[in-house]
C-alpha cells in the first residue's frame, strides 16, 4: 500500500506533465465536412451556430495534435510523434462544430459523445462507447463491439455493430439497426419505418408504433420481447421457426401501427403493459 | 643435527610490536577483500558481455505488432472474433435446415442475410484498420 502511494507520488507529476493541452480554432463554412481521428481516449462533439471549429482538450505523452481547415473541409486528430509506435495514441478532445457540419469520426478504443448535431454524423469505432443525443439529419454508427446509445434522434439513423449493445430511445426518423451478437433495446414511439436485425442478440421493444409506421424485427437465435400497451395493440405478425411464440394480445390493429417479428430459433414474447407503465411506453416526448 | 638442537642454535624470533601486527593484519584483510570484489566485478562484467552478445547475435523475431498500426489491427480482429463465431453458428444452423428443406425460400433468404452480415463485419474490420 505504502509502495503504491510512493509510486503514485513519483509518477503523478510525470503523467500530469505528459498531457499536452490543445486549443485551436479554424474558420470554416457552416456546412463544413470534417474528419476527426482520436485513436484512443475521449471525444465530445458539440455544435454551435458559428462558422468555425473550436478544438480543446489534451494529448497524451508522445503524441501530438494535428489539424487544419478552411472553407468546406477540415480535419483534426491525434497521432504519434514517432510513427513507428504500434500502440494507440491517447487524447481527450472537445470539438465544437457548426450545427450543419458533416462530421466523420474514427476512433479505435474510447468514449465518443455527440450532442445536437444537425448535419450528418458518421462514426466508426472498434470498441468503447458511442453516445449520440438530440441529433437531427443523418446519424450513422458502425462499430465492432462498442456500446451504442442513441437518444432523441430526428432524421435517418443507421447502426451496425458486431457485438456491442445498441440502445435506442425516442428515434423519430427512419431506423436501420443491425447487430450480430449484441442486444438491441428500443424505447419510445417509432414514428417512421424501422428495421432491426440481429443474429444472436436479443431484441427488446418498449414502446409503440405510430399509425402507418412499420417496425420489422428479425433475429436468428435471439429472443424478441415486445412490451405492448394492451389498450393500443399494433398489428402483430409474429413467427418463429423453432422458438416459442407467446402473444396474449392477439393480432392487433393496423391503426396503431404494425410490428412484424421473425426468428429462426429465438422465442418471441409479447408482454402486455397497462396503466402507468403502458402510458409511459406510449407517450410521445 | 636434530630439529631441537637446530632450534636452540637459531636466534629466537622477535615478535613484532602489537600495533604493527594489527596494521599488517588489517592491510592483508583489506587487500584480500579488494581482490575478491575485483574478481566478482570482472565475472559479472564477463557474464553481462556474454549475455549482451547472445542477445545481439540472436535474429530479431518479427511479430505482428511490429507493423505500424498493428495494435489497431489486432484489437479490431480480437473484438470481432465472437461475432464471427456467432455468424458461423448461425450459418451452420441454416445449412443443416436447408439440407432438410432445400426449397425453403425463407431459409435461403436467412442464409443470405447471415453471409451478408459476415461480409459487412469483415468490411468494417478492414475499414477500421485503414
Amino acid at each position: 500500500m505504502t509502495r503504491c502511494a510512493w509510486l503514485t507520488l513519483v509518477f503523478l507529476p510525470v503523467t500530469a506533465a505528459a498531457q499536452a493541452p490543445v486549443a485551436r480554432t479554424y474558420a470554416v463554412a457552416s456546412d463544413v465536412s470534417m474528419r476527426i481521428w482520436v485513436p484512443e481516449g475521449k471525444l465530445r462533439v458539440e455544435t454551435w451556430d458559428r462558422d468555425s471549429i473550436r478544438v480543446s482538450g489534451k494529448v497524451g505523452r508522445g503524441a501530438h495534435f494535428f489539424g487544419g481547415g478552411s472553407g468546406r473541409s477540415a480535419k483534426v486528430g491525434i497521432e504519434w510523434d514517432d510513427h513507428s509506435n504500434t500502440v494507440l495514441p491517447h487524447g481527450e478532445l472537445v470539438v465544437t462544430v457548426p450545427r450543419m457540419a458533416h462530421v466523420w469520426v474514427k476512433m479505435t478504443d474510447g468514449e465518443m459523445i455527440a450532442i445536437n448535431t444537425a448535419g450528418e454524423l458518421d462514426v466508426i469505432t472498434v470498441t468503447g462507447s458511442v453516445t449520440v443525443q438530440d441529433a437531427q439529419g443523418v446519424v450513422s454508427v458502425e462499430t465492432i463491439d462498442a456500446a451504442v446509445t442513441l437518444a432523441g434522434i430526428t432524421g435517418e439513423v443507421r447502426v451496425r455493430s458486431g457485438g456491442g449493445r445498441i440502445t435506442l430511445k425516442q428515434i423519430h426518423g427512419t431506423l436501420t439497426a443491425a447487430t450480430v451478437s449484441g442486444a438491441v433495446d428500443l424505447a419510445g414511439v417509432v414514428m417512421q419505418d424501422a428495421r432491426i436485425e440481429t443474429i444472436g442478440g436479443g431484441i427488446t421493444v418498449r414502446g409503440s408504433v405510430a399509425h402507418a409506421a412499420l417496425l420489422e424485427l428479425e433475429t436468428h437465435g435471439g429472443a424478441i420481447t415486445l412490451y405492448v400497451d394492451r389498450l393500443a395493440v399494433p398489428s402483430l405478425a409474429l413467427a418463429s421457426r423453432a422458438g416459442a411464440v407467446k402473444n396474449p394480445l392477439g393480432a392487433g390493429n393496423t391503426s396503431t401501427g404494425k410490428i412484424t417479428a421473425h426468428s429462426f430459433k429465438g422465442d418471441i414474447n409479447v408482454v402486455p403493459v397497462s396503466g402507468i407503465e403502458g402510458k409511459k411506453a406510449n407517450t410521445p416526448p | 643435527m636434530t630439529r631441537d638442537e637446530l632450534a636452540r642454535q637459531l636466534p629466537s624470533e622477535i615478535a613484532p610490536p602489537p600495533y604493527l601486527r594489527e596494521a599488517t593484519l588489517r592491510a592483508v584483510i583489506r587487500r584480500r577483500a579488494v581482490r575478491r570484489w575485483r574478481r566478482l566485478g570482472a565475472s559479472a562484467a564477463a557474464i553481462a558481455a556474454i549475455a549482451l552478445l547472445a542477445v545481439m547475435l540472436q535474429p530479431h523475431r518479427k511479430s505482428a505488432s511490429d507493423l505500424v498500426g498493428a495494435g489497431k489491427v489486432l484489437l479490431a480482429e480480437a473484438h470481432a472474433r465472437p461475432a464471427f463465431s456467432e455468424l458461423d453458428k448461425a450459418e451452420h444452423d441454416l445449412e443443416v435446415a436447408l439440407r432438410d428443406h432445400p426449397t425453403d425460400a425463407d431459409l435461403s433468404t436467412a442464409l443470405a442475410r447471415v453471409r451478408r452480415e459476415r461480409d459487412a463485419l469483415r468490411q468494417l474490420v478492414q475499414q477500421v484498420n485503414q
